[in-house]
């Protein structure tokens, strides 16, 4: 089956700047905005883009993301002659299997499942990114170029610039120069870690560094370099809308926080639906004491106490008299009677007990910060976890 | 796969419904902020391992069909089986008038029972039933007992039930009364039977030599007085057919109280629905939220008290909503007072806008209404 273009979503990366909430599950599946999972964002823009066959590159703790993909009829992403398939690492006759080394050989380990579909061009997504994208006009645009890849830039500041893929352009606006994560940044153009490649190239490409014993295997460390010392055609394609990378605790929690202000990215609109795979629930209650002010509310839940600048997912509890301020509460966390939850990432199916305290308001020290914890707690009653902490097990002494 | 064949009417139209029923079918009537009753019927058949599944509708039936579709939210789209959407056909007068009785209905869709039909056993309800029922058990107690006839029933009485079983020693039915009497004996039917397929198409060909209409009234009396064995499945837990715009109304407020809410949707038997992609729901500063239930999608700034609330709405600033029901993607705006409404689809009312009605007599705002 001939495909102009095929996805290839890489989710097997293990997210160990949030390791509390990664410890058990990649980070792709992590709850996010309330109603989502992270990987509902580029399934949903491939979606979107009319592209409907996907390879969902996985390797870190891949059983819930797995269960959560399903077959892709939630995101629309099951068409008869296309579709979403989970790609983990597998064995070969006469070895014992590989694990994915870097980005580049989770694709090369997989040229068998791009040649069955043998595209013209060849769509690299990150599974950790937060963002609305049509991915056909970045395709209209590779083609428009000649491009043998287009990179999706963004603009960042000169000082979190270290933090990312760097380029320059040269006066025609092809991409001169590529350097990962440079320490002294001469450019504020930054890849998102989106590529199209026309496939022919990037097999060629893929091939020729999985033989070389001394490369990473790595797209931004090793291919991109290689494609541009050997002057193939590369291109940026410029975006401006909202994207973020929420591989920290600090991160995830800002971009959770964007989701109460519409203007940042507009989850409501009907012609570009982010769609989630979600339980079926009924409709959240809200009981007769509850306050609820600048917050999402997902269905299931039920919430009888007081709930400020936070984000609830599904089937979250939250008792009377219980305080939620500045926090993220991820599917079915409860907040018994009295407990407070401030500032504060609370993991899935944790329960914070009567009268204990997570979290705590900024007050300036340097040592501040969210108070994280992991899923399948237990906060007991009237325990402290302290600002900036992150636990990851049942605590069986006070913190 | 079970032996068992879903069959569903799913074409009542009922008048007293009044701006709620222009557009749809009882099965279709949306229900406690994203469901629709046929959730109830679909769902329930799907818990008890039923794969095969007719629907029969007569007209009207486009909201009905945009809901169901393919029928993939009750797993319901099948390589073998699955679900049958069964308009008028075969017969060249079924198109013509409303089905007069379900009998004629089952008649219209001889072909379809005698020849189409795989499983020996067949469990025809209603669409329209606001009622989570467990269909296995009374499957179950059907093969265990030996009836011929198993009939699901309530205690108490039901609006719009006009038919009740009293019960022999044994607790098989003993009488079919055609009462609604408040204070009449026996058991309230919920008009949901399981039997033979052979047993079946018997009693649809005695009501068409006879122009019969009636399940109840015609075919389950006739039986019964020929030795028939109908037993009883006592279904505890609310139930309700919904066939006025009073009993809607009901209804849905009934669903802020945590018991009935649980009696309907117990997390064993999970009600699947089809599913709306919506964020989740957004709070303003300035919005105050009492007793209510809230479905995604909804952007709420106002005031909202023993409300239920679909996905989509939108609830200006300054608006204070109370004791309605809001459907899908309706817009309240600025200052606007609401009580004792029912807002349609799509409403939009325009700031200031006051309307009330009364819990007896709930005030119905049309879909895509303009105020």
């Amino acid at each position: 089956m001939k495909k102009q273009c095929v996805a290839m979503l890489l989710a097997g990366g293990q997210g160990s700047r949030l390791y509390a909430l990664t410890r058990d599950m990649a980070k792709p599946s992590i709850s996010f905005g309330g109603k989502y999972r992270i990987i509902d964002f580029p399934l949903s823009n491939c979606a979107n883009s009319g592209i409907d066959t996907v390879g969902v590159l996985t390797q870190y703790k891949p059983l819930q993301l797995n269960s959560y993909i399903g077959s892709g009829a939630a995101w629309d992403l099951d068409s008869s002659d296309g579709g979403t398939f989970i790609l983990p690492p597998y064995q070969s006759a006469g070895d014992s299997g590989k694990w994915f080394k870097g980005t580049a050989d989770a694709i090369y380990q997989n040229i068998g499942f791009l040649d069955l579909y043998d595209p013209e061009y060849v769509l690299i997504l990150s599974g950790d990114h937060v963002y609305k994208m049509d991915y056909s006009d970045m395709l209209a645009v590779h083609k428009r170029n000649g491009a043998d890849c287009t990179i999706a830039v963004i603009r960042v500041s000169m000082e979190e610039a270290s933090r990312f893929g760097i380029m320059s352009l040269d006066d025609t606006g092809r991409i001169c120069r590529f350097t990962e994560k440079p320490k002294e940044p001469d450019s504020d153009l930054a890849s998102m870690g989106i590529y199209i490649f026309s496939w022919e190239k990037l097999r060629a490409y893929l091939t020729e560094d999985a033989a070389d014993p001394g490369s990473d295997n790595d797209f931004g460390k090793n291919i991109i370099p290689k494609m541009l010392r050997a002057g193939e055609r590369m291109y940026p394609y410029f975006f401006a809308g909202y994207w973020r990378d929420v591989g920290t605790i600090e991160s995830f929690w800002d971009a959770n926080m964007d989701m109460l202000c519409a203007d940042r990215i507009d989850l409501y609109d009907p012609k570009w639906p982010i769609r989630a795979n979600s339980p079926k629930t009924v409709p959240q209650y809200i009981g007769p004491e509850a306050r609820i002010h600048h917050s999402v509310v997902t269905e299931g839940c039920a919430v009888y106490g007081a709930v400020e600048n936070s984000v609830l997912s599904g089937s979250v509890t939250v008792e009377a008299g219980a305080e939620v301020q500045y926090s993220i509460l991820m599917p079915g966390a409860k907040i018994r009677a009295g407990a407070r939850v401030c500032y504060a990432i609370i993991g899935e199916n944790t329960e914070v007990c009567a009268g204990a305290v997570v979290g705590a308001p900024p007050d300036g020290s340097a040592d501040w910060g969210v108070a994280t914890c992991g899923p399948d707690l237990k906060i007991g009653a009237g325990r402290r976890v302290p600002a900036g902490a992150m636990v990851y097990e049942t605590p069986e002494v006070e913190i | 796969m079970n032996n068992v064949h879903g069959l569903v009417y799913a074409y009542h139209a009922f008048p007293e419904l009044g701006a709620l029923g222009f557009h749809r079918t009882g099965a279709s009537l949306p229900f406690c902020g994203r469901f629709r009753l046929i959730d109830f019927t679909l769902s329930g058949m799907m818990h008890a391992g039923i794969s095969d599944v007719g629907v029969i509708m007569q007209r009207g039936y486009l909201s009905l069909l945009e809901h169901i579709s393919n029928g993939r939210s009750w797993n319901l789209a099948r390589r073998s089986g699955g679900l049958h959407l069964l308009p008028p056909y075969g017969l060249a007068d079924a198109g013509k008038g409303v089905y007069a009785g379900c009998m004629e209905a089952l008649s219209a869709m001889y072909t379809y029972l005698s020849e189409d039909i795989r499983e020996d056993y067949v469990l025809v309800t209603r669409g329209d039933l606001c009622a989570n029922v467990d269909i296995s058990a009374l499957i179950e107690q059907h093969l265990s007992s030996g009836a011929e006839v198993t009939v699901a029933c309530v205690r108490g009485t039901l609006p719009y039930t006009h038919h009740r079983f009293t019960l022999d020693a044994a607790g098989n039915a003993a009488e079919l009364l055609c009462t609604q009497n408040e204070d009449s004996r026996g058991l309230a039917s919920l008009e949901m039977y399981l039997l033979h397929r052979e047993k079946l198409l018997e009693l649809v060909r005695w009501c068409r030599e006879g122009s019969r209409l009636h399940f109840h009234r015609d075919a389950l009396t006739h039986a019964m007085a020929e030795g028939c064995r109908v037993g009883i499945y006592l279904h505890e837990g609310y139930a309700l057919h919904i066939t006025t715009a009073r009993e809607y109304y009901r209804a849905n407020m009934d669903m802020l109280d945590p018991v009935k809410r649980a009696s309907l949707f117990p997390p064993e038997r999970h009600v699947a629905t089809r599913t709306r992609s919506d964020a989740s729901t957004y709070f303003g500063d300035a919005a105050q939220v009492r007793d209510s239930l809230v479905a995604d999608g909804c952007r709420i700034e106002g005031s909202v008290e023993r409300c239920v609330i679909f996905g989509g709405v939108r609830i200006a600033p300054g608006a204070v909503v109370k004791n309605s029901i809001i459907l899908n993607d309706s817009i309240i705006g600025e200052h606007c007072d609401l009580n004792c409404a029912v807002a349609d689809k799509g409403v939009e009312l325009s700031p200031y806008t006051v309307l009330c009605g009364s819990e007896r007599l709930p005030l119905l705002i049309p879909k895509g209404a303009r105020i």
